[in-house]
């Protein structure tokens, strides 16, 4: 998000010249205050998070059940209401590494996108336990996993992970 | 011959840089619509449409810029439109020109992008602020990691490895130094791919587009014109969630390019193609990374699924083979993002005019197929070209 406050566009910065081209910029840099508004669905689906249950949306024009849910479906251009419990299983269908560093020197991870078992989508979140230095992350996908939950859960995205199974699909 | 939907009149872009502090927006617009006019001989008081195609303007130097040159640009005061599908901005607004003058409701119409790269080193910021603040916070939010899940499954799907993926890129960087235009001349090699940093596995920084400004601009006119044709055109949208694009027997369009190759079939069957690989003779592709290239060439049906790697390590696709892709050197040479899309069309007409210079294909080419991608890999465009 942008950051609230101030101004909404500052131009009172000096003007700077630019050595290389000598060409006259101004500098600004943008201070908007902004609200989004939470899909009706999702507070359903966090509180499912916080009793460790996940939440998917049948889709009422092609049965798919959609994870994570929303209101109102793109393929079927309706209204989406029926909210179905999915997972805690599923099956990688692609992952990658990001690499760590940065300013904030964070660790490596690997993304996931897993199809929780009885979802017809694949919902993001973070591999934990397979090791970050694999060299074919890829050799990872068709295999099983699960969702584990903290031992708290405070009804938003970090209360779980994906940890993979013993077996393959 | 296909029937004639609209004609390109004339074509303009500018060399592509990082930089151009020697122009605002409003200059580059109107500079670039100059010398299309200039290369169609047409005046500009003939034109009498004009669409903008756009991308984020948040990371210009003022948001919106087009206001500050609007009124002075042909066919805005007769008929205006603006387009907004991101990458594929820049085609979206060639294939609404073209519907405009094919209908009768206009003789000519201009089609515009510009881009100014250097206005602020903020883009991964604000294309992040396109992202649902309600979805995970791990879900991707840049290109470069969305991408690197799909080229993660295609590799896998398909046994291919990273060397196999980087022959793309060796080769476009390879056409891009014949390319006066291009904003990254230099050819590398496979080595150099593979050992660049990784972005998000197994995407390195060669693989990927660079930061680009430049503009571009596109004269359409009325199908009884002489010029290039423009005789098909098809496109398609699909979920925003990706994660609803990768689900076997479902929907994996996120990873084999099925919605693009949607968007072909009916650009195919408009223009009257029903064998691509033999009516087909160059395609200009919008691939920001390699991947996208690969499912492009198998969407648009010049190879069958999942072998397009494996042909372009054996030659196929390159310059002097018998259908090149990206002869230009594509987006991984320079991409502006309103205009990637129109370039990919004024490649085209300059190969299909044998005006290309240096890049140019030696078979003289009847055909040519373009396509664009908007948002992760969401939208797709298709138009086909005929000389």
């Amino acid at each position: 998000m942008k950051d609230a406050g101030a101004a909404p566009l500052d131009t009172a910065s000096p003007r700077s010249r630019s050595p290389a081209d000598d060409f006259i910029f101004v500098d600004a840099h943008w201070q908007l205050r902004q609200s989004y508004r939470q899909d009706i669905l999702q507070p359903q689906f966090f509180a499912a998070l916080r009793e460790k249950r996940l939440l998917g949306v049948r889709d009422p024009s092609n049965g798919r059940v959609l994870f994570p849910p929303r209101s109102f479906s793109e393929a079927g251009f309706c209204i989406m209401s029926e909210l179905v419990a999915v997972g805690p299983g599923g099956i990688i269908r692609t992952l990658t590494r990001l690499p760590g560093g940065g300013p904030n020197n964070r660790p490596a991870v690997l993304l996931a996108f897993v199809q929780f078992d009885g979802a017809d989508s694949a919902g993001a979140g973070t591999l934990r336990g397979a090791g970050t230095d694999l060299a074919r992350p890829s050799d990872l996908i068709g295999r099983r996993c699960r969702a584990v939950f903290k031992d708290n859960p405070a009804g938003d995205w970090h209360d779980y992970w994906f940890e993979l199974d013993g077996d393959r699909s | 011959m296909s029937t004639r939907i609209a004609t390109v009149l004339g074509v303009a872009q500018l060399p592509m840089r990082t930089r151009l502090p020697q122009y605002t927006y409003a200059d580059l617009l109107g500079r670039v619509a100059q010398s299309a006019l200039a290369d169609a001989n047409v005046d500009a008081r003939d034109v009498d449409g004009l669409i903008l195609a756009m991308a984020p303007t948040t990371t210009l130097g003022v948001d919106e810029p087009h206001y500050w040159a609007l009124a002075g640009l042909p066919g805005a005061a007769r008929f205006l439109g603006r387009v907004h599908t991101l990458a594929s901005s820049g085609l979206t607004a060639f294939r609404l020109a073209c519907a405009h003058v094919g209908a009768g409701r206009a003789r000519r119409v201009l089609v515009l992008a510009a881009d100014l790269a250097d206005e602020s080193p903020d883009l991964v910021g604000a294309i992040q602020m396109f992202s649902d603040p309600f979805a995970p916070p791990s879900a991707p939010g840049g290109a470069a990691s969305a991408h690197a899940l799909q080229m993660s499954a295609y590799m896998a799907k398909n046994g291919l490895d990273e060397r196999d993926m980087a022959h793309v890129v060796v080769k476009n960087r390879a056409n891009g130094v014949d390319n006066e235009f291009a904003q990254l001349r230099q050819a590398i090699t496979i080595e150099e791919v593979l050992a660049s940093p990784v972005l998000a596995w197994p995407i390195k920084r060669l693989d990927a587009s660079p930061r680009t400004s430049g503009a571009a601009a596109v004269l359409v006119g009325p199908a009884g014109e002489p010029g290039v044709a423009a005789t098909g055109f098809g496109s398609f949208a699909n979920h925003a969630m990706m994660g609803a694009r990768m689900v076997p027997g479902v929907d994996e369009s996120f990873f084999d390019g099925s919605d693009l190759a949607t968007a072909a079939r009916r650009a195919y069957r408009v223009a009257g193609i029903d064998d691509p690989v033999e009516q087909i003779d160059l395609a200009e592709v919008y691939a920001s990374f390699g991947i996208l290239e690969l499912l492009a060439i198998e969407a648009l049906g010049l190879s069958a699924g999942g072998n397009a790697a494996r042909m372009m390590g054996e030659g196929h696709f390159h310059r002097d083979a018998r259908i090149p892709v990206n002869a230009s050197g594509g987006a991984t040479c320079g991409s502006p993002i309103s205009g990637t899309g129109l370039i990919r069309v004024i490649e085209a007409t300059l190969q299909l005019r044998g005006q290309a210079g240096a890049r140019q294909i030696a078979r003289p080419p009847r055909s040519a197929a373009v396509s664009a991608i908007g948002g992760l890999f969401q939208l797709q465009d298709v138009g086909i070209l005929e000389a």
